[in-house]
C-alpha cells in the first residue's frame, strides 16, 4: 500500500535546540526596539523660537495637557516651557529635566518664530539641524511671531485651545474663509527655499494682551464683577490673545517684508488659495465698503522674452457690495461703479505685486508659471528665476461680475 | 554526503527533494511578481541619482518594466523553444558544465534584488520609526519573517502575495488619492526634464530593477503549472507594474519637484506632508508603511527563494532550506555592510556599478543561454534525423 | 563530513514535504494534466451508474420480475458495497414465494417495518391465510400502500422512507408507509445558535444523527459508511459523503487517516474532537483543519457541494472536511437571511475579527512606539486614564486579555443562568473595579471589550480559541518591536494560513489561491442559478454555504462537468 500518511512533525532535540538558541540570539540582540509608553511621554504640539535676552534662543514649548472627558484643565488644557539657550538641542535639554516625563516631538503642530530670528535668516539653520533630529513632521505650519513667541504662544493656549491641532485647521480655514492669513507647512516653506519657483509667505501672529479671555471673565464673573462691561476692559473680550492675521514675506529663509490682513487678501486672490469670503475696499469717493468676493475664475499667462519676463493676470470675480439697497446699487453699477472698482482692484493688486518685488519676494508665485516654460532642467537651472523676478512686468485684469445681477438690477 | 546526493539523483529529484515548490496559477505568480516589482519600482532607488536631471521617471520606470517584459518574453520564448521547464535548467542545456556559474551569478542578482528594498525598509525605519535603535536590531525585527516565508515555499509566498499584494496597491491608491488636493502641475516642468539620451540611459538602468522579478517567475515556472501559466503571470505582472510606477511616479512628481524628490528618503512616504489639512487619517502615513513593508518582506522572500530555488537546482542541493537560509544570511549581511559596514564605501561603489550595469548582467546570459540552448536543440533534432 | 551529514539529517534536510494536497485546476494547468483529467472524466461518466448520471439510466428502466435482480440493482444504485444505511432484507414469504424489502435504516420505522411488514409476511396474518394473487400484499399489515412500476420512483420512496417489497414474479414494488423516527431526543443546536433556520442540532445517538442529514440530503448518491471510531471503546462514526459528488481521492485519504487513527491504538475515543485530532494535517495548528458543527441543515450544505463529514458516536457534533478559513468564519444564517442583509452581517463579523486579531496589538504598537499616531484628544485620555496604573501598559493589556477569557471560560463551565450573571457580572463590576483600584485603565478596557466582541462574532468555538492565541502572539511581538514587528508578525500569519492545507485543500481558498469561483468571498452569492460561469457548477447547489467557501473547486469529481481535482503527495 502507498504510504500515505502525514508523518506528525517530530521536533527533535537537536532542532529544538537550534531552534532555542536562535530565539535566546534574538532576544538578546534585540529584547526591544527602545519602547516608551505613552503616559511617560509630554506630547509637544507648538514649538517655539525667538532671541534670547540673554543667550541666543529663547525656546518656548506648549505641551498638551492629558484631559479626560470633562475634567477639562481650566487654563487652556495645555502647559507652556520656556527658555533661553544656545541652541534648540540645548533647550530641549533643559527643557526636559523640568518635566517628569520624555518629551516627544511627532505631534507637533505649529512650529512658531521670532520676527527678529527671521529676519535675520536663522530658519533654515533651525530647519537643517533640529527638524529631522527632533522627529518634527513636515506638516507643521509655520508662524511668524511679531509679539514675543512665548507671549503669542500663551495667547494660543488661553481657553478653548486644549487641542492645537484642532487650531491648526482652523488657521487653514481662515486662508479660505477670511483670506487675512496665509498658511504654509514646512514641506511648501522649503519646497520654496529649494525650488526656487516661489517664496514662502507665512502667517504673521501677534499677542494682544488687551483682550479679555473668557478665563479671566470666568474669574470676575465668579468674583461677582462684570468685564465685559468694564470700560477698561480692554479691547475686545473672549477668544484667544494669540491672533494670527497678515502675513510675512519670506526671500528664501530670510524674512524680508510683510503684508497687512488687506494685502494678503488680495495676494490670496491671486495665489487662487482665497476664493470666497468678504473684503473691503476704498470707493472714489473715499467712501469704504465691504465687498463679498467669489473668484470665478483666474488665470496667469507668463512671457520670457528678450526684455525680461511678462505676465498677466485675469481675474474674474463676483461680488456682493453691502452698502447700500439694491435699486440703487444697480444704478450705480452701470453708472461708474464697476469701473470705479475694477480699476481699484487692478491698483491694489499692482501696489501688492510690487510690495512683494520690492523685497525680492515671489510671493504670488510666478516662478512656478515661468518654470513651465522650460523643457530642459540644465536651462531652468541656467535661467536664476530670482535675479530675473527683478524684472518682471506684471499686469493685473480684473473683470468684475454683480452677483445676482439680475435680480439686483429688477429691484432685488 | 555526496554519495546521499547521489543516491537521490539517481532515485531520480523527484523522490527525494524538499523545494518546497508546490503549484500555484498564474494569479498568485503575478501576485507575488508584481509585489516584487512594485516594491522595487517605488521604493528601492537613489533619490539622489535617479532625479539628478530632472523629473522623467513616471515616463522611464514604466518603459524600463516594458522592456523587462520584453526581455522576459524573449527568454520565455527560447525556453520553450529548447524544452526547458525551467531557467536553471535552460542554464544546464546551454551552458553544459559553466551552468552553474551563470546560475550562482544569477542568484546573486536575485538576492540583491532582495536586499535593495529591504536596506531602504531598515534605513527608514532607523530614521522614521525607531529612533536610537541600532541598525542590527532593525534587521533582526525585519528578516524573520523574509526567512520564515522564503522557507514556507514557492506556493506559500505566492498565496500569500495573492493576499497582501491588493491591500499594497490599496494603500498606494489610498495614500496617493489623499495627496490629490496639492498636486500642481508646475512641478512636473522642466518637462519631460530630461534628454532623450538621458532618459533612455535611465530605461535600461532601471530595468535591472524590474527584471529580476520576472526571471523568478522563469526560475519557478514548473511550480507555476508550467511555462505558459509563468508568461501569463509575468505578462499581468509587468502590466500592473507599469500602471502602478507610472500613477505613484506621476503622483510624486505633481507633489514635489525634481530638486526635492532628489533630497528626500523614500518620497512616497512623504507624500502625504505637504497636506496643510492635517486630520488624524494624514498621520496614518505610518501604518501605510508599514503595509509597503509588509509588501517589501513578501519581495524580499520570493527573491531569495527564488535564488535558493535556483542555486540548489544548478548545485544539486536537495533541500531548499540551506541555500535560502544562506541567501538570506547574505542579504541581511548586505544590509549591515551597508549602514554600519567599515567597507561602506566600497560596497556603495559596488552597488552603482550594479546598478548601473546590472541590466547586461540579468539579461545577457539568459539571452545567451536562450539562444544556445535553441541551437543545440536544433542540433540535436538534425543529428536525430541523420541518424535516422 | 560524517558529523555534518548527521547534522542534516537531524536538522530534517533532504526529507519530502510529504503533505497530502488535492490539485487546484487553474486555466494554466499543463496539457498532459488535462488530458488526464478528461479520460477520467469520461470513464467516470461512463463507468458510473450512481450519481445524477445513474439516476437518469435507470429511470428509464422499470422493476424487473426476479428479486435477485432488483436485488442487485438497488445494490448498485445505492452504493450498498459502501452505504450500510440502505437495509436489504430477503424472506421468505408464508405463501413460498420470495420477497425482498427495502428500506433506509434511520428513516424508516424499524419496529413498524418488522412488526407490521416482516411478521405478517412470514407468518400470515391471523384472519387466515388467503391465497391466490394478492394475498401477500393483503397480509402487510400498513394501511397505506402504493404500487410502483417505476425503479426510480422506487428508489426515491426509500430514501424518503418508505419500505419497499417486491415479489418474485411481480412487476411492480408495493411502497408501504414506514416513515417515522425518534425524534424527540432531538433538541437545538445551543453552540450555533440562528435567528432563522431550522433549530434543531444532533444528538448523543449516532443513527438519530445521520437521519437527520438523511432528512435533508434525499439524494440516492449520500453514502453513509459506519465504522470504528479507533479507540479500544469501539465507539463507531459514520463517514458521510456523496458518491460521485466528492472527491474519490479525499474519501480516500480521510479513510486512510481514520485506518491510522485506528492504528495509532487510542485507548478511548469518546468525541468527534478526539478523531479530529487523529486525522487532521497539522496537529500542531492552532486553526483547526475541521469544521465541527452540531447543525444537521450546515452538514448537509457542505455535503450537497462533495465535502465528507463525520459523525461519532455519542457526540453531538459532526466533523466536516476540508475545512477553509471562509467555511470557518461564515455562519449558517448568511444563507438564511435575504442577500444584503447576509452580506451585511458577514461584513460586520470579519470586520469584528479583524479588529479582534489586530486592533489590541496595533494599539500596543502605537502605545509603546508610534504616538504621533493616536489623535491629541485619545492621547491626552489616554494619559489621563493611566496616570495611577503601575503596571506597563503591555503588560495590562495581557492582563486584561487573560481576564476576558477568564471570564469567559468561567461563564462557559457553570449553567445556563448562573454563566450569564457571571458574564455580567465580570464584565461590569470586575471592569470597574479594576479601573477603580489601579490595576487597568479604561482605554485599555474599551480595547479588549472590542477585542473581545470581535473575537466572539467567529462562529467557530476552535477558531475563536485560536484567534485569541495569534492575538496575544501580535500584542507580545508589538510589545517588542512595534508596528515592525506587528508588521512582520502579521506576514507570518498570513504565510501561515497560505501554506496549511484541509485535507489537501489550501485553507485561504477561494481568494489565495484563487479559484474559479467568481463571487467574491464578503458577498453573499445568491440562491439560484449561475455561480460560476459557463456552468461550471450544478446551480441547484449555490446556494448554500459551502459553495462560497471555496473549496468546491477541489471537490467536485470529474463528471462534473471536467472539474475533477486529484490528488497526488508532494514530493
Amino acid at each position: 500500500m502507498q504510504k500515505t500518511m502525514l508523518k506528525p512533525v517530530r521536533l527533535g532535540v537537536l532542532r529544538a535546540l537550534c531552534l532555542v538558541i536562535a530565539a535566546l540570539f534574538i532576544a538578546a540582540e534585540c529584547a526591544c526596539l527602545r519602547p516608551i509608553s505613552v503616559d511617560s511621554c509630554g506630547y509637544v504640539v507648538a514649538v517655539g523660537i525667538d532671541e534670547g535676552r540673554e543667550r541666543e534662543y529663547e525656546i518656548s514649548l506648549e505641551l498638551q495637557r492629558e484631559s479626560m472627558g470633562d475634567a477639562q484643565p481650566e487654563n487652556g488644557g495645555a502647559i507652556i516651557l520656556s527658555c533661553e539657550a544656545g541652541d534648540i538641542f540645548d533647550a530641549v535639554n533643559e527643557l526636559a529635566s523640568r518635566i517628569p516625563y520624555e518629551l516627544n516631538f511627532t505631534r507637533v503642530h505649529l512650529f512658531i518664530i521670532g520676527e527678529g530670528l527671521a529676519r535675520a535668516g536663522k530658519l533654515g539653520e533651525i530647519f537643517d539641524f533640529s527638524f529631522d533630529v527632533l522627529r518634527i513632521r513636515r506638516s507643521a505650519l509655520i508662524v511668524t511671531a511679531r509679539s514675543r513667541v512665548r507671549d503669542y504662544i500663551g495667547g494660543l493656549a488661553a481657553n478653548n485651545t486644549a487641542n492645537i491641532a484642532k487650531m491648526q485647521d482652523a488657521l487653514i480655514a481662515n486662508v479660505e474663509t477670511t483670506g487675512e492669513t496665509a498658511a504654509i507647512n514646512v514641506s511648501l516653506f522649503l519646497e520654496g527655499v529649494r525650488g526656487g519657483r516661489f517664496d514662502a509667505v507665512t502667517p504673521l501672529g501677534y499677542y494682544d494682551e488687551s483682550i479679555i479671555t473668557d478665563t479671566k471673565q470666568h474669574e470676575t464673573a465668579a468674583k461677582g464683577e462684570n468685564p465685559v462691561g468694564d470700560a477698561e476692559a480692554g479691547a475686545g473680550t473672549g477668544g484667544m490673545q494669540g491672533i494670527t492675521r497678515g502675513s510675512a514675506l519670506f526671500d528664501g529663509v530670510r524674512m524680508c517684508g510683510e503684508l497687512s490682513a488687506h494685502e494678503t487678501q488680495l495676494m490670496n486672490l491671486v495665489r487662487g488659495d482665497f476664493r470666497r469670503g468678504s473684503l473691503s475696499c476704498e470707493l472714489e469717493n473715499g467712501e469704504e465698503a465691504s465687498l463679498l468676493v467669489l473668484l470665478n475664475k483666474r488665470s496667469i499667462q507668463m512671457e520670457l522674452g528678450e526684455g525680461g519676463p511678462k505676465a498677466r493676470v485675469e481675474l474674474r470675480l463676483n461680488i456682493t457690495v453691502e452698502r447700500e439697497g439694491p435699486a440703487r446699487l444697480g444704478e450705480d453699477w452701470d453708472a461708474g461703479a464697476r469701473e470705479g472698482l475694477k480699476s481699484y482692484f487692478e491698483g491694489e493688486l499692482k501696489r501688492v505685486f510690487e510690495k512683494c518685488r520690492a523685497c525680492s519676494c515671489d510671493a504670488m508665485g510666478f516662478g512656478r508659471y515661468a518654470s513651465m516654460k522650460f523643457y530642459s532642467t540644465a536651462e531652468w537651472e541656467k535661467y536664476s528665476w530670482k535675479e530675473e523676478y527683478q524684472g518682471l512686468e506684471a499686469e493685473f485684469a480684473v473683470e468684475l461680475n454683480l452677483d445676482d445681477e439680475y435680480m439686483i438690477k429688477s429691484g432685488g | 554526503m555526496k554519495n546521499g546526493m547521489k543516491n537521490g539523483m539517481k532515485n531520480g529529484v523527484k523522490n527525494g527533494v524538499n523545494m518546497r515548490l508546490g503549484r500555484i496559477g498564474a494569479a498568485e505568480g503575478a501576485s507575488a511578481a508584481l509585489a516584487a516589482m512594485a516594491v522595487s519600482g517605488i521604493f528601492t532607488f537613489e533619490t539622489k541619482l535617479l532625479y539628478e536631471h530632472g523629473n522623467s521617471t513616471y515616463i522611464t520606470l514604466p518603459l524600463s518594466v516594458l522592456l523587462s517584459l520584453g526581455i522576459f518574453a524573449l527568454a520565455a520564448a527560447l525556453m520553450r523553444k529548447s524544452g526547458s521547464k525551467n531557467l536553471g535548467e535552460l542554464y544546464k542545456r546551454a551552458f553544459g558544465l559553466a551552468a552553474p556559474l551563470f546560475a550562482f551569478a544569477l542568484s546573486l542578482m536575485a538576492v540583491y534584488s532582495a536586499y535593495a528594498p529591504l536596506s531602504q525598509f531598515v534605513r527608514a525605519m532607523h530614521g522614521l520609526f525607531f529612533d536610537g535603535v541600532s541598525y542590527s536590531r532593525i534587521v533582526v525585527f525585519t528578516m524573520p519573517a523574509v526567512v520564515f516565508l522564503a522557507l514556507l515555499g514557492f506556493e506559500a509566498i505566492g498565496r500569500t502575495a495573492r493576499l497582501i499584494t491588493p491591500l499594497l496597491i490599496a494603500v498606494l491608491a489610498a495614500s496617493t488619492a489623499a495627496s490629490v488636493s496639492e498636486f500642481e502641475a508646475y512641478r512636473l516642468y522642466p518637462l519631460p526634464g530630461n534628454t532623450a539620451w538621458g532618459m533612455a540611459v535611465q530605461v535600461l538602468e532601471e530595468t535591472c530593477t524590474f527584471l529580476p522579478a520576472l526571471l523568478c517567475l522563469l526560475i519557478n515556472a514548473d511550480g507555476l503549472n508550467g511555462l505558459k501559466t509563468a508568461e501569463r503571470a509575468g505578462r499581468r505582472a509587468a502590466a500592473a507594474a507599469a500602471l502602478i510606477c507610472f500613477v505613484s511616479q506621476l503622483a510624486l512628481a505633481l507633489c514635489y519637484t525634481y530638486r526635492e524628490l532628489g533630497e528626500l528618503f523614500m518620497p512616497m512616504f512623504r507624500i502625504n506632508y505637504l497636506n496643510k489639512f492635517e486630520a488624524h487619517f494624514m498621520r496614518l502615513d505610518k501604518l501605510a508603511h508599514m503595509m509597503w513593508l509588509g509588501g517589501g518582506m513578501i519581495a524580499g522572500a520570493y527573491y531569495i527563494y527564488s535564488a535558493a530555488r535556483l542555486f540548489a537546482q544548478s548545485f544539486e542541493i536537495r533541500d531548499i532550506r540551506p541555500p535560502a537560509l544562506g541567501g538570506a544570511a547574505l542579504a541581511a549581511l548586505m544590509i549591515m555592510i551597508e549602514v554600519e559596514g567599515k567597507d561602506r564605501e566600497a560596497f556603495l561603489a559596488l552597488k552603482e556599478l550594479l546598478n548601473g550595469c546590472g541590466f547586461l548582467l540579468l539579461a545577457l546570459p539568459v539571452l545567451l543561454a536562450g539562444i544556445a540552448a535553441a541551437l543545440r536543440s536544433k542540433r540535436g533534432l538534425t543529428n536525430a534525423k541523420n541518424n535516422a | 563530513m560524517k558529523g555534518f551529514d548527521r547534522l542534516l539529517e537531524k536538522l530534517n534536510f533532504d526529507a519530502p514535504d510529504g503533505r497530502f494536497e488535492l490539485f487546484e485546476t487553474e486555466a494554466g494547468e499543463p496539457y498532459e494534466a488535462l488530458r488526464e483529467r478528461k479520460e477520467r472524466s469520461e470513464k467516470a461518466g461512463n463507468g458510473s451508474k450512481t450519481g445524477k448520471a445513474g439516476m437518469k439510466n435507470a429511470e428509464k428502466s422499470g422493476i424487473s420480475r426476479s428479486v435477485e435482480r432488483n436485488e442487485r440493482r438497488f445494490r448498485a444504485f445505492f452504493n450498498a458495497d459502501e452505504n450500510s444505511d440502505v437495509i436489504f432484507r430477503r424472506v421468505d414469504t408464508w405463501a413460498g414465494r420470495d420477497a425482498l424489502l427495502i428500506y433506509m435504516n434511520g428513516m424508516a420505522d424499524a419496529k413498524t417495518v418488522s412488526d407490521f411488514v416482516i411478521r405478517p409476511l412470514t407468518e400470515g396474518n391471523g384472519a387466515g391465510r388467503i391465497r391466490g394473487r394478492g394475498a401477500l400484499e393483503s397480509s402487510v399489515q400498513i394501511a397505506e400502500q402504493e404500487r410502483e412500476s417505476r425503479f426510480f420512483k422506487v428508489a426515491e420512496a426509500i430514501i424518503e422512507g418508505r419500505t419497499a417489497l417486491f415479489l418474485d414474479g411481480e412487476r411492480t414494488a408495493l411502497l408501504l408507509e414506514t416513515r417515522g423516527f425518534d425524534s424527540r431526543s432531538v433538541t437545538t443546536a445551543e453552540n450555533e445558535r440562528v435567528v432563522r433556520g431550522p433549530q434543531e442540532g444532533f444528538t448523543e445517538n449516532l443513527r438519530t444523527s445521520v437521519t437527520l442529514v438523511r432528512r435533508i440530503v434525499k439524494t440516492a448518491d449520500l453514502v453513509v459508511c459506519y465504522r470504528s471510531a479507533g479507540g479500544k471503546n469501539g465507539t463507531g462514526l459514520a463517514l458521510l459523503y456523496r458518491k460521485g459528488v466528492a472527491n474519490e481521492k479525499l474519501i480516500a485519504e480521510i479513510e486512510k487517516r481514520l485506518e491510522a487513527g485506528s492504528a495509532k491504538g487510542a485507548r478511548i475515543v469518546s468525541s468527534s474532537g478526539m478523531i479530529e485530532q487523529l486525522i487532521e494535517d497539522a496537529p500542531f495548528s492552532p486553526l483547526p483543519q475541521t469544521l465541527a458543527t452540531e447543525r444537521p441543515d450546515r452538514v448537509a450544505s457542505f455535503l450537497m457541494n462533495g465535502a465528507a463529514a463525520i459523525i461519532a458516536e455519542g457526540s453531538p457534533f459532526a466533523l466536516i472536511m476540508p475545512a477553509t478559513a471562509a467555511a470557518l468564519l461564515n455562519s449558517p444564517e448568511d444563507v438564511y437571511m435575504r442577500r444584503p442583509l447576509g452580506t451585511l452581517m458577514r461584513a460586520v463579523r470579519y470586520i469584528g475579527v479583524f479588529i479582534s486579531l489586530i486592533l489590541p496589538g496595533y494599539f500596543v504598537a502605537v502605545a509603546m512606539y508610534h504616538q504621533g499616531l493616536l489623535s491629541t484628544e485619545v492621547l491626552s485620555t489616554l494619559i489621563k486614564s493611566r496616570e495611577m496604573v503601575f503596571e506597563p501598559l503591555p503588560f495590562e493589556m495581557i492582563l486584561l486579555l487573560f481576564v476576558f477569557q477568564l471570564i469567559r471560560e468561567a461563564g462557559m463551565r457553570v449553567p445556563g443562568s448562573v454563566g450569564q450573571a457571571i458574564g455580567v457580572i465580570g464584565g461590569l463590576i470586575l471592569g470597574q473595579a479594576a479601573v477603580s483600584a489601579n490595576l487597568a485603565s479604561t482605554v485599555i478596557l474599551i480595547i479588549v471589550a472590542l477585542s473581545g466582541l470581535g473575537n466572539l462574532c467567529i462562529p467557530d468555538y476552535s477558531t475563536q480559541i485560536a484567534a485569541s492565541y495569534f492575538r496575544l502572539g501580535f500584542v507580545i511581538a508589538a510589545w517588542l518591536g512595534g508596528l515592525l514587528a506587528l508588521t512582520g508578525a502579521l506576514v507570518c500569519f498570513a504565510a501561515y494560513m497560505a501554506d496549511l492545507k484541509s485535507f489537501g485543500v489550501p485553507f485561504l481558498s477561494p481568494i489565495a489561491p484563487k479559484t474559479f469561483s467568481k463571487r467574491p468571498m464578503l458577498l453573499r452569492g445568491g440562491i439560484g442559478r449561475g455561480g460560476g460561469k459557463g456552468g461550471k457548477r450544478s446551480g441547484a447547489f449555490d446556494g448554500s454555504e459551502y459553495a462560497e467557501y471555496g473549496a468546491d473547486d477541489w471537490l467536485n469529481t470529474p463528471h462534473k462537468g471536467g472539474k475533477g481535482r486529484f490528488g497526488r503527495r508532494r514530493a
